[in-house]
């Protein structure tokens, strides 16, 4: 990290708040820069993905023969912290740390709009993920990352920890929608009108808008949950006048935007990653835009496709039908123009451009498969079996996990200072893609045939294609260790990376490499849009002494 | 379905169908129309003007150059890729194969419908996957070319397009998938009632016109069936996959579904709601045998004389209060594997607390499960508090636990 020696870091009144690093001390410290609370984030958060990823080649392991190798009990733990953790402390924390390094330097900003909120909303992800995985030490959670009650007020301590570490983690995510709204409503650059804006920021601005108004309906929820657990106040409970289904109507309520909280931030990434490496504008910016918004507004008629067995009213399965189908509309836009984008253009396959088209790849089973399930006789026949599965794992892992790959790659060089390794991030790709399809495209099949999810058992006819999962699952999971390594020895001693070394046109691409505390010497004017590619102008800081004329104070 | 909700439906559907057709229609007819014009007009004007053809633009680069003769076979290339996915789709959809058997009247409707929507998915599927690798293939950067590509910003029509079609794809899935969907739960009036009770770990069917209890659900071939369904603690849900019919159980409340068997045999029952540490086991356990109306008239009949009662404390055992959901019993030919396995729990029995008979042990167990948490259950020590339901006491019978005691008594 000596290439942040040029950064300095600053004390305030407070004592304990600190601003830009120079050392690496600092990022264990309360620290108001948008720059190193990225980093925190990506730090903390991928080391809770090889957690939960340890926790899934647990699963896959147990799943290798049809009888149980591990207790039920603590089979149901593994799947309710592997969710846990790859939703609420890898996925959207993740999204929130590229939403934290990107949006100011993309708008031309300084900092986001309340650094010290900012800061908060960075260390409440580790309390709230240690006081989740605490209940290891007392009986842990196993009710399914959906906590359904009564299930849920049945006796582990580790249930009501659970409860209260996801009120913490929503609690940050809330605010930093605020914060990410308020930034990029009130802090852009001149000359950097709504049309100019980036599309990761128009995905920002759709996904904070969805966190806040869903969110709080979960905590309410949450809430609740824990006064009967607690205080036994019956909520949920039928005999004293409660109803299980409120929870679930409360916590869908939530967790349909939150599909949408993981994938939007990265349908945003890879609208920035596919442009520059096919060198062309992309393609129906507006549809784009516009379609990030059309999914925020309809991702909250939909929750009530997750009830379609429950016994709610049957006649209301229906609109959520119509609903679920409808929302399938903006998301094939999205990927048509994705397309468009990439067609006749001058394509570069570096590694983030072949995770950001494998995203696209395989986004699109995720989407063809989630219109199938918005069909109320198929959903009911496949919903709660290994077919939601694979249809979920298509679009958290092939879409936001992919999206997210790509990104770690692109902004690799903005962040440290250095260059990847070209040679590994490709190995990495190809054994994450064929993994991953290893693992869960039989899934499908298995969920059709009558496989139903989080069992530690099952019928011994699924054996096979269950054990072709497992090893696609193994796969899987030593394909992170390229990646591990690639990223750890690149940030330490890698070959130093241009400013620009993408000849990117967005702005966070016009200051040095990494940007210095306050991103950029003069607030920059913006004359053209973000993608405008094939028209002559040139992009900044791509050769060498560009570079350092561009930062005399570096290094 | 009241008269209202259905006029609201169908004002709706024919709205959407109106505009979306209306205007796919005008879009197809557009997009015809154009290509037919540039086709006759290339074909007519070709020959003669060879020469401004190619004037306006000068060759800024070799695609540029390269692109006027090859847009006819472009165009062709276009045509069979497309012709060549809808084949594709088309052959899926009639030909593919990933439901499991079919039993059950409903279960050909659901299969007809998925196999529809796996036929578009295919289409679409390799639409998108194709041109993607045709992309990535074909305009791949040349090394040491630094220039751009063609500024191009978006094409209105296009978007139109690709907002129309899928949005007349989904509709018309919807109103398919409604079709479908009326008339599965739809009431049939002529159906044989039967009531399921979901309880951890185990299924209970119980016949109100008999009132007989069993384990596995026995159905008459072609009579149709309604399931009450109902639990006695947490949500499970009825599942019969080969009858493609699946309900949630929710406690202290009634949901019903519909099926007519049609075809003899012996399916799972699963429960599909994760219900605790023998949620998988309740998946395995249960069966439904579908057998003719005399067969199952049989069975009715067998099952009524052998009722579980007092005289019979392995019934008691495995079905009326559900033991074996979660314990290991050999002489019942119980496997559960949630509680401490009950093999030889008659000579366990007096050992357990001091000063406590076996008899008085084993009672004490039932009624009140916590007062002693055996050291030793399939998955590790036992839990405490224990996942044993704590309500025995209010609705086992005197009769029924003095039976019981005694049968587990003499499991030595």
């Amino acid at each position: 990290m000596s290439d942040n020696a040029h950064t300095e870091t600053t004390h305030s009144a407070a004592g304990f708040v600190r601003h830009g690093a120079a050392s690496w001390r600092d990022y264990f410290t309360f620290n108001t820069d948008h720059k190193v609370i990225g980093i925190q984030y990506f730090v903390t958060t991928f080391t809770f993905f090889l957690v939960g990823g340890l926790l899934a080649m647990l699963i896959r392991y147990e799943l290798l023969t049809p009888p149980a190798e591990f207790s039920t009990t603590t089979y149901n733990s593994l799947f309710t912290i592997h969710g846990s953790i790859m939703i609420f402390l890898w996925v959207i924390p993740a999204m929130a740390g590229f939403g934290n390094y990107l949006v100011p330097l993309m708008i031309g900003a300084d900092d986001m709009a309340y650094p010290r909120l900012n800061a908060t909303s960075f260390w409440l992800i580790p309390i709230g993920g240690l006081t989740i995985i605490a209940g290891y030490f007392v009986g842990q959670s196993n009710s399914g990352w959906t906590a359904y009650p009564p299930l849920s007020l049945q006796p582990p301590v580790g249930q009501t920890l659970w409860i209260v570490g996801v009120i913490i983690l929503g609690t940050s995510s809330l605010l930093g929608a605020i914060n990410f709204l308020v930034t990029i409503a009130l802090m852009r650059a001149p000359g950097l009108t709504p049309g100019r804006l980036p599309l990761f920021c128009w995905a920002m601005v759709s996904t904070s808008l969805m966190a806040l108004f869903a969110t709080p309906v979960l905590t309410a929820a949450l809430i609740m949950l824990l006064l009967e657990r607690l205080l036994g106040m019956n909520f949920f409970n039928v005999n004293e006048g409660g109803d299980p289904l409120m929870w679930q109507h409360l916590f869908w309520f939530y967790s349909h935007p939150a599909v949408y909280i993981m994938v939007l931030p990265g349908m945003g990434l890879v609208s920035e990653i596919l442009p520059v490496f096919s060198r062309k504008p992309v393609f129906g910016y507006k549809a784009i835009a516009a379609s990030s918004m059309a999914i925020a507004i309809i991702g909250f008629a939909v929750w009530g496709h997750h009830m379609f067995t429950s016994g709610m009213n049957p006649w209301l399965r229906i609109p959520f039908m119509l609903g679920s189908m409808v929302i399938a509309v903006p998301t094939g836009v999205k990927i048509f123009n994705w397309l468009g984008t990439i067609w006749g253009g001058k394509i570069d396959l570096k590694t983030p451009m072949l995770f950001a088209l494998g995203f696209l790849g395989m986004f699109t089973i995720g989407g063809l498969s989630g219109v199938t399930l918005a069909s109320v006789p198929v959903d009911i026949h496949v919903t709660d079996t290994y077919y939601v599965v694979a249809h979920l794992h298509y679009v958290l892992f092939g879409g936001s996990v992919f999206a997210l790959y790509a990104a770690l790659y692109m902004w690799f060089p903005k962040i440290t200072g250095r260059m990847y390794n070209e040679a590994w991030g490709k190995i990495h790709f190809w054994l994450n893609f064929v993994g991953f399809n290893l693992t869960f495209l039989p899934m499908h099949w298995l969920g059709l045939q009558g496989m139903p999810r989080r069992v530690a058992e099952y019928a011994p006819q699924f054996q096979t294609v269950n054990q072709i999962a497992s090893i696609g699952g193994f796969l899987l999971g030593i394909s992170a260790l390229p990646f591990l390594v690639n990223a750890l020895v690149s940030w330490a001693r890698g070959p130093k990376a241009v400013d620009n070394p993408w000849r990117s046109l967005t702005l966070e691409w016009q200051t040095t490499s990494p940007p210095p505390v306050h991103n950029f010497a003069v607030t920059p004017v913006v004359t053209h849009g973000p993608y405008d590619y094939g028209v002559g102008i040139a992009p900044t800081g791509v050769a060498a002494p560009a570079a350092a004329a561009a930062a005399p104070a570096g290094d | 379905m009241t008269p209202e909700q259905l006029l609201l439906v169908a004002v709706a559907a024919i709205l959407v169908l109106t505009v979306g057709l209306g205007a796919a229609l005008a879009t197809g007819v557009y997009f015809f129309a154009r290509q037919v014009w540039q086709i006759s007009a290339s074909a007519a004007t070709k020959p003669t003007e060879v020469a401004p053809a190619a004037k306006p633009k000068p060759p800024v680069s070799p695609t540029a150059a390269a692109a006027p003769p090859r847009r006819g076979a472009a165009g062709l290339g276009i045509v069979i890729f497309i012709l060549a996915i809808i084949v594709a789709g088309i052959l899926a959809g009639r030909y593919a194969q990933l439901m499991p058997i079919e039993a059950s009247t409903e279960s050909g409707q659901v299969d007809v419908l998925f196999n529809a929507m796996l036929g578009i998915a295919v289409v679409i599927f390799l639409f998108v996957e194709g041109i993607l690798l045709y992309s990535a293939l074909r305009f791949r950067r040349k090394k040491g070319d630094e220039s751009d590509g063609p500024p191009i910003h978006g094409s209105n029509r296009l978007e139109v397009a690709w907002t129309i079609i899928p949005a007349i794809i989904v509709t018309w899935l919807a109103v398919y998938s409604y079709q479908i969907l009326i008339q599965l739960q739809t009431p049939r009036r002529d159906a044989m009632t039967i009531e399921v009770t979901g309880r951890q770990f185990q299924w209970q069917f119980h016949y109100p016109d008999s009132d007989v209890t069993s384990n596995d659900l026995h159905v008459p071939l072609g009579k149709p069936v309604r399931m009450k369904i109902t639990s006695q603690d947490v949500i499970h849900s009825f599942w019969v996959p080969a009858f493609r019919v699946k309900q949630d159980a929710m406690p202290m409340r009634e949901t019903d579904t519909y099926f007519t068997a049609d075809a003899l045999g012996q399916y799972r029952v699963v429960c599909a709601e994760l219900c605790g540490a023998g949620h998988a086991q309740m998946g395995l356990t249960s069966y439904v045998i579908v057998e003719s109306q005399a067969d199952f008239d049989a069975w009715i009949a067998r099952q009524k004389g052998a009722t579980a009662g007092a005289g019979d404390p392995v019934g008691l055992f495995t079905t009326l209060y559900g033991c074996a959901g979660c314990h290991t019993l050999a002489a019942a030919g119980a496997t559960g594997k949630v509680g401490p396995d009950l093999d030889g729990i008659g000579t366990a029995a007096g050992t357990r607390v001091r000063g406590q008979s076996a008899a008085a042990y084993v009672k004490d167990s039932i009624l009140n499960p916590d007062a002693f948490i055996a050291p030793k259950c399939p998955g590790g020590p036992c839990p405490n508090p224990s996942l044993m339901p704590k309500d025995f006491g209010t609705r086992i019978s005197p009769t029924d636990l003095d039976a019981l005691v005694n049968f587990l008594l003499q499991q030595k």
